[in-house]
């Protein structure tokens, strides 16, 4: 390919060689820099005949970079690739001096070292206090006996029952303004205004800082309200704060650590722009969630049981039905009790209930129905298991009334009260002036119109007027036979008439009638008639005579003879004859103001 | 929602919590008032169109003027600086508060409030002093927490100047 290296090997010089060379030299001198080029060319292309596919160091070192960024992006066969070097590379690096790979992790392994230390020894202190505080109290006897029965490690059991925890609010908090930028919540919400709520937790942090002597970097982390924890997790722009219900364990504190780190990763421009407004926040509610972390305390149900525990069970069903029973009959018998009360006149239930673990009832009695407690006999209720409050009233039933009204009046016994349609009804005897007093006094009864007289009612003195009647109409006086002539023993009986029709005339006085008394003459059957007649009628006037003499107005009496045409019928013949020979009396009645308008 | 904190300064007893109390009807953290020093308020206040949540910090505490905590004032947008109209030194101790604060803070919005301007028998600032202030641009206000008057007014005012 190369001319001149021919020429030059050409064995001696001629004219023509001498023109050979200084067309050399022209060729030199026009073609020298293409002539290098060729050179270079050639050696290229020798090169690359020899080994067709390397490249040069230099050509390596301008494209390694780039080569790895890209590699890197598509996948991870580079590293792959590397490891091993790298791997060995340390090797041997550490054998031959350790010194400079320590220099190089020391600021990032102590800070690490110190975190899963300090992380470590905290659960540890956790788990450590709260078997402490669990171990002599009474919960902590029965976890104790727990962990014998089951065989596992007492803190153990104490752990398995106080890790139970619910994160309920997650705030995300600006730290140098105190505004809230976020928050979430897991539905049981614990604080209302997340805004405030925020601010206060800025500044009693500002406030812990500043009050108690506190090293650099040291924060308050933790707050404790009764069941409510607040754990605070911080980075350079904001906090994390996490409302806890329970007893939250160490897992949490990583789980909000990772929260800030990725917020903070997330969200390091809208930090740096924050003037207020905390629109772009909404994107890492998600790292928030997160946080919204429950744990529950190991399921009770798969826990074997002691025999206690059986005992206890049972001896719990068993006072459980005693109480069952007891209430349910003592229930049954309190609406039994309730119902006589309903049934009760004059007693109205307004309220009933149990009260201060007592039978309550409440309502309404008539001073005339029986007292509540009364009723309590019979029902099995005790006077000590009922409480009752009672608030007088008048009832308005027949009976009240009339009892009422008995009262009011004095009602003799000899008399009786109904009530029917408004009105009092009277029947049986009383005195007069009584009846008057007690028409006064009903007068003024609730829900009477009046007192009225039913038919079989009599006032006392006009009984008494009516037995004298009955006792004048009842005497007879016997003659002898064929006489009118009264026997001195006779006027014994005249006597016995004068005081018994005395006694009549001041009855009927009483009650304003006036009496005229028939006096009537029979004889007996034998004998004519007309002389019957005449004997009779004798015999009659021979009485009234009698009457008169002992100072009686002759009005008062009307003697007629009526022969023996009203006879006698007792007994013998010899008897009705006898009793046939007689006068009889008739008491005539008429009202006194009548008798005087006929008289006028 | 745009929030901005808001501070409350000013001696005491001049009307801080009062003026609060006017302004908002929230009674959140009453109970952290003792022990922390701090009572935490808020209003939601329309400036133009926009809404602001104001966080209100009202300082507590009988001599909060004397060693107010500056860690309470970080992150405030803006402050009212109250006065007691019936009380001369009021001013004054509000005055100086306004130049710690420049000095630990910066300069941020504030208002000038002189509070119970009901009393107006026991009034004892002048008012040529306030007029003083007011050609040196300070924004000045009077306020009632008692009447209401200037109240909605100062803290509106200072709303827009902080957003
Ligand atoms: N007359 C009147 N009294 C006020 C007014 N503002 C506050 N006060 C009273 O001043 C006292 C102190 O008020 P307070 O708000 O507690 O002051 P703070 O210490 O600045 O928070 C209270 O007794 C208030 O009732 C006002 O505008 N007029
Ligand atoms: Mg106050």
């Amino acid at each position: 390919m190369s001319d001149s290296s021919t020429q030059d090997d050409s064995p001696k010089k001629t004219p023509s060689d001498v023109t050979g060379d200084s067309l050399d030299e022209l060729r030199r001198l026009i073609l020298n820099r293409e002539q290098r080029e060729l050179e270079s060319l050639r050696e290229d292309v020798e090169h690359l005949t020899k080994r067709p596919h390397a490249l040069t160091p230099d050509e390596v070192s301008d494209v390694l970079p780039d080569a790895i960024v890209r590699r890197t992006g598509q996948d991870r066969q580079l590293a792959r690739a590397l490891s091993s070097t790298v791997e060995e590379a340390i090797q041997t690096s550490v054998k031959k001096d350790p010194q400079p790979l320590v220099d190089a992790i020391f600021p990032v392994i102590g800070p690490a070292i110190r975190k899963a230390i300090s992380n470590a020894l905290s659960s540890t202190i956790q788990s450590l206090n709260t078997t402490l505080e669990h171990s002599l109290s009474l919960q902590g006897l029965k976890w104790r006996m727990e962990a014998m029965r089951t065989g596992r490690p007492f803190a153990e059991i104490v752990l398995s029952h106080t890790m139970l925890y619910q994160v309920d609010q997650v705030f995300l908090i600006h730290k140098e303004t105190g505004l809230l930028l976020q928050d979430v919540e897991s539905g049981n919400t614990t604080v209302q205004d997340a805004d405030m709520v925020s601010g206060m937790l800025t500044a009693i942090q500002d406030f812990v800082h500043d009050s108690f002597t506190v090293k650099k970097g040291e924060q308050l982390d933790t707050m404790q309200v009764g069941d409510l924890t607040v754990w605070i997790e911080r980075g350079p722009h904001a906090i994390i704060a996490a409302v806890v219900r329970g007893a939250p364990n160490q897992e949490l504190r990583v789980v909000l650590q990772d929260a800030v780190e990725t917020v903070h990763l997330e969200m390091e421009v809208a930090f740096q722009d924050f003037s207020g407004d905390s629109g772009p926040f909404a994107a890492i509610r998600p790292h928030l969630v997160s946080c919204l972390q429950i744990q529950l305390a190991e399921d009770e149900e798969t826990k074997a049981k002691s025999p206690a525990f059986w005992i206890i069970l049972c001896a719990c069903v068993i006072s459980l039905s005693i109480w069952g029973f007891v209430s349910t009959r003592d229930a049954w018998r309190w609406s039994a009790y309730l119902d006589l009360l309903e049934d009760e006149p004059g007693i109205v239930v307004t309220k009933t209930g149990t009260r201060d673990g007592l039978f309550y009832v409440k309502g309404l009695r008539d001073p005339l129905a029986p007292d509540p407690a009364t009723l309590l006999s019979g029902t099995g209720l005790l006077l000590t298991d009922v409480s009752g409050e009672w608030e007088p009233y008048l009832a308005f039933r027949p009976e009240f009334i009339v009892q009422r009204a008995a009262r009011l009046v004095s009602l003799p016994e000899t008399a009786k009260l109904t009530y029917e349609d408004g009105t009092l009804h009277l029947s049986g005897t009383a005195p007069m002036i009584w009846l008057k007093d007690a028409r006064e006094r009903v007068r003024y009864m609730q829900g009477v119109a009046g007192l009225v007289e039913a038919d079989d009612f009599l006032t006392e003195e006009m009984g008494r007027m009516l037995d004298m009647q009955a006792l004048v109409e009842n005497l007879t006086i016997i003659f002898p036979v064929g006489s009118s002539r009264l026997n001195p023993g006779d006027y014994r009986q005249i006597e016995t008439v004068t005081n018994t029709v005395r006694a009549l005339n001041s009855a009927a006085a009483a009650v304003a009638i006036s009496t005229q008394i028939e006096i009537i003459g029979h004889s007996d059957s034998t004998g004519s008639a007309a002389m019957n007649t005449l004997i009779s009628t004798r015999r009659a006037m021979r009485v009234r005579d009698a009457l008169v003499d002992a100072g009686f107005p002759a009005s008062e009496f009307i003697a007629r003879g009526v022969s023996a045409t009203v006879p006698v019928d007792d007994g013998s013949q010899d008897r009705i004859q006898e009793a046939s020979r007689r006068v009889s009396f008739h008491v005539l009645v008429s009202d006194r103001a009548s008798d005087e308008e006929t008289r006028q | 929602m745009i929030q901005k904190k808001i501070c409350m300064l000013g001696a005491f007893a001049v009307g801080k919590t009062s003026l609060v109390g006017r302004f908002v009807r929230s009674i959140f953290s009453d109970k952290y008032q003792t022990t922390v020093g701090v009572k935490i308020d808020k209003k939601i206040v329309s400036v133009g169109d926009e809404q602001v949540n104001m966080m209100l910090w009202d300082l507590h505490g009988e001599d909060e003027f004397q060693k107010v905590r500056m860690s309470y004032l970080r992150g405030a947008s803006g402050y009212l600086l109250v006065a007691d109209g019936t009380r001369k030194d009021t001013l004054d101790i509000a005055l100086s508060l306004h130049e710690t604060i420049q000095e630990s803070v910066g300069t941020i919005p504030c208002i000038l409030v002189v509070n119970k301007s009901d009393l107006s028998d026991d009034w004892e600032i002048e008012k040529s002093e306030l007029d003083d202030l007011a050609t040196n641009h300070w924004e000045i206000i009077y306020s009632s927490a008692k009447s209401g008057e200037g109240v909605e007014e100062a803290f509106q005012s200072l709303a827009r100047q902080v957003v």
